[in-house]
């Protein structure tokens, strides 16, 4: 029987639940410390400090939810907290958008 | 009581990433053509004559296939002027279909109104339009006689295109400090954004520099100008080495040079980057096989660059954390050791260095491409006559002068 | 350069929690010190903000 645990705050001002996927326009590149993120359309420049934040936003389109992303980099309750973080500076900053309208 | 938040993130470990050197750049300079139909004293490429080892459309399409293949963002085009170049717009147009932004620095003597109509339905060019005068006189003193009206008017028609936010980049010198408001004006005038930057004793700038590059007192004036229009106006992180004053102006406040950007010149030589362009910062050349990115990756500069740096004499000063001992194209055409202080230094070590050089052994450019060279003395070249329209043999077709010099 | 949100006042922050530190609202200094690590893992630069492109 699996216990509810609650979400780390601030989890729930990213919603891992929901399809999310790199905006038309961002360029990911893979590097040694995680990636550069570039949205050609806005100029936006960011870089991803994590190797598995990289993969995580990198697999997002292959994923019914963020969550399940980043369990597949393997992340415990403190590490999801930090990823749902950045998702959410992402999202804010329109570089990761949700696959489907809310 | 909480202070204002942090001004420099605690990114050091954002900085030991970037100077340990990337997979690719992340942006670079790519100097289209050596020709120009200016003649200005500070080029930092020494350009005029075209050279005639020039990338073909074909190279340059298969650099650009090169660019998307490893993600490299954003490319500044600059040259001489690149908009000489007769495919430069077939070239531009290449680029943003395969994934490359460009940013091209121009002198706007090929601005249209037609051009500057294409321009502004385009999403991924940003244009940047040179300006070293608020005024036609300070200008044209650097530029030559008629390039201030030209520059106006390639800004006004762009404005009136509708492309907004284009870009304004002045080399910041003795003359212009001045006018830092002027030139702030003008931006907001067109709608663009002002872009001051920092004057390096390259290219042809080795014999102007001197009288050229700003007193102790312009360069406090202009930090603390910057420093409150942090949020509008840019500097390509070119003022680093005026850490030493405070905090850091906006950016990554480090050498790029080999670690994040590059520069590709007309020929298809790699160098650490735009102010370098001398063979002790050749780091190789993309005709070879292996094209751009193996020099990126593997040339022995490089490689060097991207290795922790002694600071030498610099390392015990209070302020090496903040300006890394400044900029080596800097130090190095000014005749400085690389593990000294900057030219420019803040407190003073630099011109107490420069006075301390035996006769001035500076290195001259690698190559000149300058118009006129009909001697090597550096006072024939700061005699130079200034631009005339008609001087202009490297056109290709006749550009619109009907209303230059409306504004 | 990103921000990180401003947690809800009193709530624990990310990371780790300092038992004798009382709550207190997350003024920016406060919210530097504890999300340290979260907010390191986005960093924005600038197009522009790296020296050697002119």
């Amino acid at each position: 029987m699996t216990v509810a645990v609650a979400d780390p705050p601030g989890v729930a001002a990213f919603d891992l639940d929901r399809a999310w996927i790199l905006s038309e326009g961002v360029s990911l590149r893979l590097e040694r410390f995680g990636a550069i993120a570039y949205d050609f359309r806005t100029r936006r420049l960011v870089m991803l400090k994590d190797p598995g934040l990289a993969d995580v936003v990198g697999s997002l389109a292959g994923y019914g939810s963020a969550r399940e992303a980043c369990a597949a980099v393997g992340s415990d309750a403190r590490r999801l907290g930090n990823f749902s973080l950045a998702l959410g500076s992402l999202a804010r900053s329109g570089m990761i958008r949700l696959r489907e309208p809310s | 009581m909480p202070t204002a938040p942090i001004a420099r993130p605690l990114h050091s470990s954002l900085v030991d990433h970037l100077q340990a050197g990337l997979e690719a750049p992340i942006c670079l300079t790519w100097e289209l053509t050596y020709a120009c139909n200016l003649a200005c004293t500070h080029c930092l490429s020494s350009s005029g004559r075209r050279d005639p080892r020039e990338l073909s459309t074909a190279e340059c399409e298969a650099v650009i296939d090169e660019l998307q293949r490893h993600r490299i963002f954003y490319v500044n085009v600059g040259g001489g002027e690149p908009t000489v170049r007769p495919d430069f717009w077939r070239l531009l147009e290449y680029a943003t279909a395969h994934d490359v932004g460009v940013k091209f620095s121009t002198n706007g003597s090929r601005i249209t109104p037609q051009v500057a109509g294409q321009l502004a339905a385009s999403t991924y060019v940003d244009v940047q339009i040179s300006l070293d005068g608020a005024d036609a006189a300070v200008n044209d003193a650097i530029r030559g006689a008629g390039s201030f009206d030209v520059a106006l008017t390639a800004m006004r028609r762009l404005a009136e295109a509708g492309l907004r936010g284009f870009k304004i980049s002045v080399v910041a010198t003795r003359h212009n400090i001045p006018q830092l408001d002027a030139f702030k004006a003008i931006a907001d005038r067109f709608g663009a954004q002002l872009r001051i930057t920092r004057l390096r004793p390259s290219g042809r700038a080795v014999d102007v520099w001197e009288e050229l590059h700003p007193t102790p007192g312009q360069q406090r004036t202009l930090y603390e100008w910057l420093l409150a229009r942090g949020e509008v106006v840019l500097t390509g992180d070119s003022f680093f080495h005026l850490a030493g004053f405070g905090s850091g102006l906006p950016g990554l406040n480090l050498c790029g040079a080999g670690r994040v950007v590059c520069l590709i010149d007309p020929v298809g030589d790699v160098y650490a980057c735009p102010f370098a362009i001398h063979d002790r910062f050749r780091a190789g050349s993309l005709r070879g096989d292996g094209g751009f990115i193996k020099v990126w990756r593997e040339s022995e500069l490089f490689r060097q660059l991207r290795a922790p740096q002694s600071g030498g004499a610099c390392v015990q000063c209070s302020q090496f954390d903040a300006c890394r001992g400044g900029c080596p194209a800097a130090k190095f055409f000014t005749g400085l050791p690389l593990d000294g202080p900057d030219p420019e230094c803040v407190l003073g070590h630099g011109a107490t260095a420069l006075a301390a050089r035996d006769a001035p052994q500076r290195p001259r450019p690698s190559q000149d491409h300058s118009h006129d060279r009909a001697s090597t003395t550096s006072t024939l070249r700061r005699n130079r006559r200034p631009y005339r329209p008609c001087d202009n043999q490297l056109l290709a077709e006749p550009v619109d002068m009907s209303d230059v010099g409306r504004d | 350069m990103e921000h990180v949100e401003t947690q809800r006042e009193g709530a624990s922050p990310v990371g780790e929690k300092a038992d004798d530190e009382p709550s207190v609202p997350l003024t920016p200094s406060t919210r530097d010190a504890d999300l340290v690590e979260s907010e390191l893992l986005i960093e924005e630069i600038s197009i522009d903000g790296m020296c050697g492109v002119y």
